[in-house]
């Protein structure tokens, strides 16, 4: 069993305000993705954006700082077993 | 010191939250400098003779695909939803221009490239605008 635990720090501003380039996310990744948690995104890279919208699989992903976000308006829905974890503490930069 | 760098001798991983590519990269003022060298081309063009008229065709058909390249980005990569929302001809003047660089291929027309610097400028303004 994978330790839930894990720690990210934030590349890019995508999720500004809310955080900030440097800050470091505590995520757990034993939980249900529910809209509005921000998450942990697993495919080629790790993405952290915020789940807008759920149908079934298909999670649609937005950063909070729309207008500097790749997210699912580019690349569409991801599927729900992409997303690792949710962010649960944040230590500021 | 700040809590945050406590983190570094744990595992911390990268979690990436930006654009494909950082937004400040992104200017239409490109698209300008290609189309202003079409339009220069043009004024040039009838005292051109030989070769050099060859060439000059060949340099205004480049910078004219330049001008569609440089708008496409700026069309798929850098304007989203909300800007279409707050600017709803975008669309028609992207297409308008795009159009108008490819018509700037097969003309030696000044005016033609001129329609096309106006094109672009109508983008640049909604571009700084859209930065504000």
């Amino acid at each position: 069993m994978k330790w839930p635990l894990k720690l990210y720090r934030v590349n890019g501003s995508s999720m500004l305000p809310t955080y900030q380039p440097g800050d470091v996310l505590i995520t757990w990744s034993w939980f249900r993705p529910r809209v509005g948690q921000v998450v942990i995104s697993s495919h080629e890279r790790n993405l952290v954006k915020r789940i807008r919208e759920i149908s079934g699989r298909a999670v649609w992903l937005e950063g909070d700082n729309r207008a500097a976000s790749t997210d699912s308006r580019q690349f569409g829905p991801v599927d729900v077993k992409q997303i690792s974890s949710r962010v649960v503490a944040r230590v500021k930069a | 010191m700040k809590l945050a760098k406590l983190f570094g001798w744990l595992p911390v991983e990268t979690a990436y939250a930006h654009c494909d590519l950082p937004c400040g990269v992104y200017d239409p003022v490109q698209a300008m400098v290609e189309a202003k060298s079409v339009y220069a081309i043009t004024t040039k063009y009838a005292d051109l003779s030989g070769e050099d008229k060859i060439r000059a065709i060949l340099i205004k058909e480049q910078r004219a695909e330049l001008v569609k390249h440089h708008l496409w980005v700026l069309w798929t990569d850098y304007f989203k939803p909300e800007h279409l929302e707050a600017h709803p001809n975008l669309h028609d003047l992207f297409w308008q221009a795009t159009k108008m660089a490819g018509q700037t291929k097969k003309s030696v027309d000044p005016d033609t490239a001129k329609k096309l610097m106006n094109l672009i400028t109508e983008i640049i303004d909604i571009f700084n605008a859209t930065r504000k």
